[in-house]
């Protein structure tokens, strides 16, 4: 669907909110099938969304808001008009590539595609025998279709019908009764299997020369959404081209490596001359597959010296104003300076998955922005650790996941089983308001809306003064503060209201 | 009559119901159905009245 976009004046759409439904004169004649439009103030972002119903040529009239007092070309007529967050004009399709909307322009408002899995996108055959199963009187999800087509054929009657039976059983007794206490059941459920975890490993377990933080450590990190992990590190899985390529691995790995000049070479200062000399270190360069002119092009961008290169192996740095501050200063610049490879990723391995059947890196450090703009990576399923790097690339939605899969993957690593639905529960709890929050007096302790519940949890005294300078009121809505007033908490029996019912006989 | 419609419960709402009826029974209330002379724990009592449908009391839900 087409939308018009314009750029107007603030006076402008104040006229058109006060009047709406109205006819709008304007200086374009917009395509036939525009039945919406956007408004934006500053040329890039659209804060008002309008409806537009008919679009005739101009003519005079008074009953016609105009945009200009000449040179007007057609009518729209307005239904109505909504204030809307920002969107940015880069979400637009445009017919002609602009920057920026200086008077008018045309285009179709990019649209996420959503679907949900439904029945109708089921084939005939999982259709029979879900419907099979429905008529026996069992609730099977759908996710097992497949399964139970497979069955059907394999299993004799009566022993498909058991297993239909047990399915139901088995889903019936998992369901949980409205006003179960389940944060409690969660908090437990994950708290007991965390005893164990300490006694066990409170170490670092390694992975083929690298340092990955697991356990009790990683457990807590999780928890409270620290933003740097201590150990980051990335899972960068390969598409087509490169995952079976080793040549062209290792070559990705030298641009993945952020190499420093102090990590394959050796500077020398020498304070009577005044000179700083590089020396290049064979066996560190070789490794890391630096030569001589990538260091070359990286002093380029250093100001304030002078550089040479001596053999083929040393570069002399002179100072262009020469003082034992500067020279230190510059001694320690040099050392810092990045010669190649992807900001904050410090080491690379590529290892031959075997569940993959294909090269797969991992690295220490991560840049998912960096990494996932790389020729070569997958995007779709490469992966970071840092649970706030997810968020701030990816989204809230997939810190979520990430939550979820980073401490299931420390609990199963240990070998405890824990149910899912209590890790979702505590990732959903950290993410519903929209932002990453941790658990904990920064996070969603300390900013429970009831100020008993809050003082009942850290510093009381405070929380409960700032309360009566503000005169804040407490519903009693949620279950600390009904244990401090000496009343049945609101969940469980608790929650329940009984009503006479008289005698009907 | 007996109310017909069958009406799910919780096993929460099961036990707020027999709970109430049992404090009932235990302060001196007329018990509705016969029950046999050796049965004198009022929450077996409520039990068995909430078995056999006849407790008059029921649930409130919120929307």
């Amino acid at each position: 669907m087409k939308a018009l976009l314009w750029k107007d004046t603030k006076a402008n759409i104040e006229k058109i909110i006060q009047n709406a439904p109205c006819y709008y004169g304007i200086d374009y004649i917009p395509g036939k099938n525009v039945s919406s439009g956007y408004i934006t103030t500053d040329k890039s972002n659209f804060e008002y969304e309008v409806k537009i119903s008919s679009i005739e040529e101009f003519k005079k009239s008074d009953k016609v808001l105009l945009k200009k007092k000449t040179g007007l070309k057609a009518i729209i007529k307005i239904e109505n008009v909504r204030k809307i967050d920002k969107i940015p004009l880069s979400d637009f399709k445009l017919n002609e590539n602009l920057n920026e909307i200086k008077t008018f322009a045309e285009g179709e408002r990019f649209v996420v595609d959503y679907k949900e899995k439904d029945e109708a996108s089921l084939s005939n055959e999982q259709k029979e025998v879900m419907d099979d199963a429905e008529s026996r009187g069992y609730h099977i999800p759908l996710s097992l279709a497949d399964k139970l087509i497979k069955y059907k054929k394999s299993l004799p009657e009566d022993k498909y019908e058991k297993l239909l039976k047990r399915i139901d059983s088995e889903l019936k007794k998992r369901e949980i009764d409205p006003y179960e206490a389940v944060g409690i059941i969660a908090a437990q459920s994950i708290g007991e299997p965390g005893t164990q975890m300490t006694m066990r490993t409170f170490h670092f377990a390694g992975v083929v020369e690298m340092n990955v933080t697991l356990g009790l450590p990683r457990l807590i990190e999780i928890v409270d959404a620290r933003r740097i992990p201590s150990t980051p590190s990335m899972t960068i899985y390969l598409n087509d081209e490169y995952k079976h390529n080793e040549e062209k691995v290792r070559g990705l790995i030298k641009n993945l490596e952020n190499t420093a000049i102090i990590d394959v070479a050796d500077i020398i200062t020498d304070v009577g001359e005044m000179d700083l000399t590089i020396k290049l270190d064979k066996l560190k360069s070789n490794e890391r597959l630096v030569t001589l002119t990538d260091i070359l092009s990286a002093l380029e961008k250093i100001k304030g010296i002078i550089y040479n290169q001596m053999d083929d192996e040393r570069i002399l740095v002179k100072l262009q104003q020469e003082s034992f501050k500067k020279l230190y200063q510059t001694q320690e610049q040099l050392k810092s300076t990045p010669i190649k490879g992807v900001n904050k990723i410090s080491r690379a391995i590529a290892r031959l998955d075997p569940k993959e059947g294909a090269w797969v890196i991992y690295t220490q450090g991560s840049n998912l922005k960096d990494v996932l703009n790389m020729e070569g990576v997958d995007a779709t399923r490469t992966y970071t650790n840092d649970i706030i790097e997810v968020e701030n690339v990816l989204g809230v939605e997939a810190a979520r996941n990430a939550i979820y899969r980073e401490a299931e993957n420390t609990l199963s690593e240990q070998g405890l089983n824990v149910d899912k639905r209590h890790l979702m529960l505590v990732s959903d709890m950290m993410t519903f308001s929209g932002a990453v929050r941790a658990v904990g007096r920064q996070g969603i302790s300390g900013r429970k809306s009831s100020v008993l519940a809050r003082a009942a949890f850290e510093i009381t005294s405070k929380h409960l003064l700032k309360a009566g300078l503000l005169g804040e009121i407490d519903p009693l809505a949620g279950v600390a503060e009904n244990i401090i007033v000496g009343q049945p908490v609101t969940l469980g029996t608790g929650a329940i209201d009984l009503v006479y019912k008289g005698n009907k006989k | 009559m007996l109310s017909m419609i069958f009406m799910m419960l919780t096993k929460f709402e099961k036990a707020r119901i027999i709970g109430a009826r049992a404090l009932q029974v235990a302060m001196g209330a007329p018990v509705i159905i016969d029950i046999p002379p050796d049965v004198i724990d009022p929450i077996d009592i409520a039990i068995t009245e909430f078995d056999n449908n006849v407790i008059p009391i029921t649930i409130k839900r919120k929307d």
